[in-house]
């Protein structure tokens, strides 16, 4: 069959255009298959928490498989794109309409044989990878991994639709084939594009808006949705400026005669600004990919890392048990001679139920559960205080000493109309009522009728304990003790309980957000490839032309690195703007979960951001000597 | 004054197994303010001599000098800089670039060579009014008709200010009219004292010459010089020479 041989001499031909395709989606289907795997598997769903942690997968499994066929769907229309005139070809020599369709499906059902082989291939050696990072993430050894030949084939399902996809794509694509236009020039002059001044100032405000929403996020209620707002702004934002800010910017620059009549500026600028219309798109889109690579990791990085903190500022002791009436020690101690476990230090406070509210700068509590609160409000008296600490301070009836784990500082508050002077800062080990999304502040009042002036004349009793004894019967006492106490798991909280909850859900957090970013790191580099050699093709006769007029070949490569750099640095820059825009935000974020460490926040986003610009730049480097060959074979 | 000095050139070009003549055995000299056509079917090995002069290609042996320098021993990045300091191209298909306007495509060589601006602005002027390209220069190359496009080419080509102009099939795609408007302009240039070397297959555009060579298979089979005679007589001698070589088979 003559289709068949064509496939096989087409998909030679352009083999290391479409090897790259295939290694792309065999790596997408492998991500695929890796959470499918673990969804399907008992261990992980039947551990601690496995339902948050298989809530994360499913997400990150939609999210990946998503990226993936937008991604498939862009590369496919790329390669399809540079066969019109192979495809004209043999429409004009006689072969149907018919004829070339079969050829296609041939050529797809190749491609998905080989990809989806390779990808299974690739989704079981890197199975066993994944387990040993969730295993440490989790801190859980007992996670093994289960093959089964069910989820082989449902990944080999999935694609196998984005497959036909494709190929119902490329059929509609052939409709439009028209041989004639095979007579007609090959490259369409495309018009110099006219600076949009409107989209460009329009870009920059709704990027500027998004920006400052991000920076302006609290960590409160509907800091969420604000940051999601933002999220939005910023996308289109980044957009709106790529497509008119980058062409606005080269015009700027093509002005400037001193600057743009130097032999690379020249001849860099003039070739970005012919092409911006189909660049900017494209840059602005791994701009936004690297921007969510950057946001993901970051986050997702700072959590874990700020887990072990977290994890000592909300169970500050081994057991923390808030109730209403002073705790029973009769049932405490009976249950835990029962279990043979010790009680060592232990803490009791006496504390006003929280209020809920705000700060403002001026230390004035607005107060009521509106969408900016953000901090619960307890108070203790100096009598409980000194006799805890051991302390011998006194206070005047105004003054109040206050524990503030957001780190604000006040020297005077305004609570409910009444003024108060800060006399200093301490440290309750209170933890954090309820595990709520307020950040805790405690003050503590001169007596207990300055205490309920300001909280309310609910009294709570906050109390820590810790406990030595084996694993096994410290969680049985804790799990015991709570029933016998009937706490829910806000008013009572064991230090090992929560530290595996956090772990389950940090741990697969990072996984899943490792993964993702491995999927969008992928699409991108690929999106770089194909770009540049779109543009290395684009640009054969106009490197030629210039050689014939004296461009030595040593000046073309620099003129080509100076262009392509231009090109490829412009998205990174902007991702690094983004992220850094993002940060505030991202603090807020942290916050909700109890996490004021700023210092951590950046150490990390440097460390991402520096690694995430070394795979750039070597995805840049080598892809622009496929470029550089490019160029070079047309003369 | 002999400005380009050709001494038994030859170029091989080996294919796998085979070895293509393309140049035999090319010996010719150019005087400084001449006008040579070059004429031959195609595969007469006229793109690879002009190659070889344009110092794109270099000879397999023999000799080839401008203004007394050798081409044959240069490196590459000095081949470039010799192009734009001492060579102006015309082509057949203008090879204007697309992402330049007119007036930036007249400068590239000169951008090239790291010009001042005002310096080349200069240059232009001149130029563009004997070319009548002036209202042109602000407009991108698809955005006007082919003659005017060649024209734009001519002034890229003598913006340097070039010891020999290098023209390669350049009414090739022109209709007769901006045919003739092309070789007037050559003549004008001409008669300033521009040197040109023209391949071409157009017998009309050769008789605009002052001397026209005939190569077949390699080797210069004939010689005219158009001296004091008519264009019209000229024109009529370089036709029949044609005809000859087209009919005979060159011995060896």
């Amino acid at each position: 069959m003559i289709q068949f041989r064509l496939a096989k001499a087409d998909i030679k031909h352009n083999w290391q255009q479409v090897g790259l395709f295939i290694l792309a989606s065999s790596l997408m289907i492998a991500i695929n298959y890796i959470f499918l795997n673990l969804l399907a598997n008992d261990d992980v769903s039947k551990s601690n928490y496995g339902q948050v942690i298989v809530e994360l997968l499913k997400m990150g499994k939609n999210f990946t498989l998503i990226v993936a066929v937008f991604f498939m769907l862009y590369a496919n229309s790329f390669l399809l794109r540079q066969r019109d005139h192979e495809l004209g070809l043999y429409n004009m020599l006689g072969m149907t309409k018919n004829n070339l369709r079969q050829l296609l499906l041939l050529e797809k059902v190749f491609l998905y044989i080989v990809s989806s082989i390779v990808g299974l291939i690739l989704g079981s050696t890197f199975i066993k990878l994944a387990f040993i990072i969730l295993q440490n993430l989790l801190n859980n050894k007992q996670l093994q991994e289960q093959f089964s030949v069910t989820q082989l084939g449902q990944s080999a399902i999935i694609f196998g639709v984005v497959f036909i996809a494709l190929y119902i794509f490329d059929c509609w694509r052939l409709r439009k084939l028209k041989p004639a236009a095979l007579w007609q020039q090959a490259v369409q002059a495309e018009k110099e594009p006219q600076a949009k001044r409107l989209l460009g100032i329009g870009g920059l405000l709704v990027l500027g808006c998004g920006y400052w929403i991000a920076v302006k996020t609290k960590p409160n209620m509907a800091g969420a949705s604000h940051f999601m707002l933002a999220v939005i702004l910023v996308v289109i934002g980044t957009y709106a400026v790529f497509m008119a800010g980058s062409i606005l910017l080269l015009q700027y620059l093509k002005q400037k005669r001193s600057f743009y009549y130097q032999p690379r500026n020249f001849i860099g600028i003039s070739g970005m600004l012919y092409r911006m219309k189909q660049n900017a798109a494209g840059l602005a889109t791994i701009c936004i990919l690297c921007t969510t690579i950057l946001v993901t990791l970051t986050a997702s990085i700072s959590l874990v890392a700020g887990q072990k903190r977290l994890i000592s500022f909300w169970n500050p002791y081994d057991l923390m048990i808030t109730t209403k009436q002073p705790l029973d020690t009769a049932t405490v101690d009976q249950l835990a001679q029962k279990n043979q476990v010790t009680l060592k230090q232990q803490q009791q406070l006496k504390i006003t139920s929280p209020l809920y509210g705000v700060f403002n700068k001026n230390g004035h509590f607005k107060n009521g559960m509106t969408a900016d609160a953000s901090i619960s409000l307890s108070v203790l008296t100096l009598k409980d205080f000194n006799r805890i600490q051991h302390q011998k301070i006194k206070l005047k009836p105004n003054q109040v000493l206050i524990d503030n784990a957001t780190g604000q500082r006040f020297a005077k508050l305004n609570i409910k109309n009444k003024n108060y002077q800060v006399k200093g800062y301490v440290n309750l080990k209170a933890g954090n009522l309820y595990h709520s999304i307020f950040q805790p502040v405690f003050l503590v009042t001169a007596d207990a009728k300055a205490a309920q002036q300001i909280g309310t004349s609910q009294w709570l009793y906050q109390s820590g304990i810790n406990l030595s004894g084996s694993a096994k019967h410290r969680r049985q006492f804790a799990t015991q003790l709570q029933q016998q106490l009937k706490l829910d798991n806000g008013s009572f909280s064991y230090r090992n309980e929560i530290q595996q909850l956090l772990q389950g859900v940090f741990g697969s957090l990072l996984f899943v957000g490792i993964l993702i970013s491995f999927a969008l790191a992928i699409a991108t580099a690929l999106i770089i490839y194909y770009k540049q050699s779109a543009e290395g093709l684009a640009d054969q006769q106009r490197f030629k032309t210039m050689q014939q007029v004296g461009l030595s070949k040593a000046e073309s490569r620099q003129a080509i690195y100076s262009q392509v750099l231009l090109v490829f640095m412009l998205p990174i820059i902007g991702a690094v703007i983004n992220t850094g825009f993002a940060l505030p935000a991202l603090r807020s974020v942290l916050k909700i979960f109890s996490l004021y460490d700023g210092g951590l926040l950046l150490r990390v986003c440097a460390m991402t951001v520096a690694a995430l610009l070394i795979g750039y730049l070597l995805v840049y480097g080598l892809t622009t000597k496929v470029y550089q060959q490019l160029v070079n074979r047309g003369n | 004054m002999t400005l380009l000095k050709l001494e038994h050139v030859q170029r091989v070009f080996a294919e796998g197994k085979f070895q293509v003549q393309a140049l035999r055995d090319i010996s010719f000299d150019v005087a400084a303010g001449d006008y040579v056509a070059i004429m031959g079917e195609s595969g007469a090995g006229k793109t690879t001599l002009l190659n070889i002069i344009a110092t794109l290609d270099q000879p397999s042996s023999g000799k080839i000098e401008l203004n007394g320098q050798d081409l044959s021993q240069m490196g590459e990045n000095q081949a470039a800089r010799f192009r734009r300091e001492h060579l102006g191209f015309v082509f057949q298909n203008f090879n204007l670039l697309d992402t330049f306007n007119n007036r930036d495509n007249i400068f590239l060589p000169l951008v090239l060579a790291k010009t001042p601006y005002e310096k080349m602005e200069q240059r232009l002027k001149p130029i563009a009014n004997q070319l009548q390209i002036s209202d042109l220069l602000d407009r991108f190359p698809y955005e006007i008709s082919g003659g005017q496009r060649q024209r734009i080419a001519v002034a890229r080509a003598l913006i340097t200010q070039p010891e020999l102009l290098l023209a390669d099939e350049p009414t090739g795609a022109l209709d007769s009219k901006n045919t003739n408007i092309l070789l007037d302009l050559f003549d004008v240039v001409n008669t300033t004292g521009q040197t040109i070397l023209m391949v071409t297959h157009s017998a009309l555009a050769a008789s605009y010459s002052k001397r026209t060579l005939f190569i077949k298979d390699g080797v210069i089979y004939h010689e005219l010089y158009r001296g004091e005679q008519s264009r019209s007589a000229y024109l009529e001698k370089i036709s029949l020479s044609l005809t000859a070589l087209a009919s005979k088979k060159v011995g060896k």
